[in-house]
Parts: C-alpha cells; sequence; structure tokens
C-alpha cells in the first residue's frame, strides 16, 4: 500500500490482493510507459505523511513520475481498479472502496487523463496485471473469470 | 499519537484476551459439540499497513467474518479461516457428516457469520465482566477472498482514524478436524486508552 512504480518496454506492474484499496495505471498512449500507484484511502486522513497512500496526492507523484520518464500529460491515460466494498457493513456510497474511486475519476478528470479502462467497486479483491508493452490489464479475481481491461 | 504499551500493559492485554478468547472457544465448543483449544493470545501494535503481514500465507483465500463493535469498547473484529477447512467447520456445525459441504451457499454464509457472532458476543462479555466495559458487535459481514484483499480493507478503515492497530491475536484449534481460526480484537486508538486505564485500575485494586 501506498505505492508507486513505473515500468517501460516489457515490463508487468502488478498489484496483488487489492480490495478497497484504488489502483491508478497511468500510461503513454504511444510510448511502452506506464506507472502504477496502489492508494489506500482517497484523501489524507489523521497523521499520515505518505503521499502514495492517498489518491489524491498519489496521483499527483504518479504524475510526475511519468514526466519524468518523458511522457507528456497530453499522452497520458490512465486505467483503474479496485475500490471494492469487501464488507457489507455500513453503507455503500460511505466505504471507502467507492470513495477511493470518486476520487481517482476526479483528479484524472481535473488533470485531464482520460480514463480508458477500469475495473472497480462491487464486493470481490482483485489482481492486477498491467503489460506496459501492450497497455494492458489482466485482472483476477477468485471463482471469477479472468478480465482484460 | 503512538501509544507506549509496557510489559504490564501487554500482560495485561493478553490476559484481557486469554479470557475474552477463552469464553469464546467455550462457547465454539458448545456450538460444535467438540473440544476447541486455545493458543495464548499474541498482544502487539502494528502500523496499519504491516498488519497484513501477520498472515503468513500469501495469496491464498480465506474466509473472514467482520464485525465491528460498538459501545464502551469501540473497534472491530476479524476472524480468519483458512479456506481449505472452513467447509469442515460448516459440516461441524451443521451436524453433516465432514467432507460433506463442497460449496458457500446462502445457509453456509449465515452459518459462518452466526459463528463469527456468537464468538465476538462472548469475547465481549468476558471483557465486559472483567472490567466492567459493556459492548456488542454489530451484524455480522462475511468475505471469502484474498488474504491480501481482506487486510488492506480492515487496515485501509483503521488508517482513517489512527495509525497503529492494536492487535489481540488468537488461534483456536478444534480436535477432530484440526480446523483453525485466528480471532484478532482491534479495539480503536480511544478505546485502547479506556481498557489501559481499566487494566491499571484493576491493578491499583481500585
Amino acid at each position: 500500500m501506498g505505492e508507486l512504480h513505473t515500468g517501460q518496454s516489457g515490463d508487468v506492474l502488478t498489484a496483488y490482493g487489492i480490495g478497497s484499496c484504488i489502483v491508478v495505471v497511468c500510461y503513454d498512449s504511444e510510448k511502452p510507459m506506464a506507472g502504477m500507484l496502489h492508494a489506500m484511502l482517497p484523501e489524507k486522513a489523521g497523521k499520515g505523511t505518505d503521499k502514495n497512500r492517498y489518491a489524491d496526492t498519489g496521483i499527483e507523484n504518479l504524475v510526475k513520475a511519468m514526466i519524468d520518464m518523458g511522457t507528456g500529460i497530453k499522452e497520458m491515460r490512465a486505467k483503474i481498479f479496485g475500490g471494492a466494498r469487501m464488507f457489507e457493513i455500513g453503507n455503500q456510497s460511505d466505504s471507502i472502496g467507492n470513495r477511493n474511486v470518486k476520487k481517482a475519476k476526479e483528479i484524472l478528470e481535473k488533470k485531464g487523463i482520460p480514463i480508458m479502462g477500469e475495473d472497480t467497486g462491487n464486493n470481490y479483491g482483485r489482481t492486477i496485471e498491467f503489460f506496459v508493452t501492450e497497455k494492458k490489464a489482466k485482472v483476477k479475481s477468485f471463482g471469477r473469470d479472468i478480465k482484460i481491461v | 499519537m503512538a501509544i507506549k504499551l509496557s510489559d504490564f500493559h501487554k500482560d495485561a492485554l493478553r490476559e484481557m484476551g486469554n479470557i475474552g478468547a477463552g469464553n469464546a472457544a467455550t462457547a465454539l465448543s458448545q456450538l460444535l459439540g467438540k473440544d476447541v483449544s486455545l493458543s495464548v493470545p499474541k498482544v502487539l501494535m502494528v502500523p496499519v499497513d504491516k498488519m497484513v503481514d501477520r498472515i503468513e500465507s500469501k495469496n491464498e483465500i480465506v474466509a473472514a467474518v467482520y464485525l465491528k463493535i460498538f459501545g464502551d469498547i469501540t473497534g472491530r473484529a476479524l476472524m480468519i479461516f483458512p479456506q481449505n477447512k472452513v467447509f469442515l467447520i460448516v459440516d461441524l456445525l451443521m451436524r453433516r457428516p465432514l467432507g460433506t459441504t463442497k460449496e458457500f451457499g446462502e445457509n453456509e454464509q449465515s452459518a459462518l457469520k452466526e459463528i463469527g457472532n456468537i464468538l465476538i458476543s462472548s469475547y465481549m462479555n468476558a471483557i465486559a465482566k472483567l472490567m466492567g466495559l459493556n459492548s456488542v458487535p454489530s451484524v455480522p459481514a462475511l468475505a471469502v477472498d484474498m488474504v491480501e484483499a481482506v487486510f488492506q480493507t480492515v487496515s485501509a478503515e483503521i488508517a482513517e482514524t489512527g495509525s497503529e492497530a492494536l492487535l489481540i491475536e488468537t488461534d483456536m484449534v478444534e480436535e477432530t478436524a484440526k480446523i483453525q481460526a485466528t480471532v484478532f480484537l482491534i479495539p480503536d486508538e480511544e478505546s485502547m486508552r479506556k481498557i489501559l486505564k481499566a487494566l491499571d485500575n484493576t491493578a491499583s485494586g481500585a
């Protein structure tokens, strides 16, 4: 959690067992380069200092990392994953998963980065493998078919 | 603000866990009609992001029953059953021959939630008797999923209000089918202070 990694041609970026957390993948529409953020909460709460733990500040860092690799903001595309509501306690809209998805979409929209695909919400965990060259993610969940996003 | 646990507090929390989980194990034993043994509880403070490290097996599917706790003590309780054993516990509970249950239907899910409910209620009852702090669990929720997904979700909830989690961790083992369940009691930061204060009072005879 609170992780950010980047990859280039041939790399696979992976996030295991994502529940309510949010995974944001940002990639270049042309060149084979991508970054993956794994954030836990929509925004800073309490005394947390690790920016990559939060969707809002984490996406800022993700975009910076992409620019450092040589991508322009106009070439960036995004895909988002996770934000499940693993336990049916409390109401749906208040769930951390739901708020994570909303926040990620809000920040990406503000930055003008189009969201090209998503597999979010619902009540099950996901393992995400993003293939940088193919610009596609393989999403695995327990007892469900593999999805390509 | 990080809470420092003294050795005295750790001992006292372990004892509290022992009494709570002991009561819960007795309830489980009655429910299943089988002997249930109990490990010595582990008491630890862990950073919320490190909670998942408590689980040895990665990428495994578990059945997790999750409850929130309300009252004098607020917090969370999480029970983890390894997937390969969870059908056996349903068999025992529903008085079926071992090996009968093959999938998680409505009945099986209710049975597991009910176990969670009974275990945590008896856990909290024991604590109430011991320290005079009364609390009740919420309706239980169940997830059968990747262990990381379960723990991350609970960690995220705790991270919204605190940076560390106090875990009181107990293993229960049912003797015939060797079914293991790990029970985590995770009081909120404010409740931790209340518990520690109550423990200090008990110790000083107040």
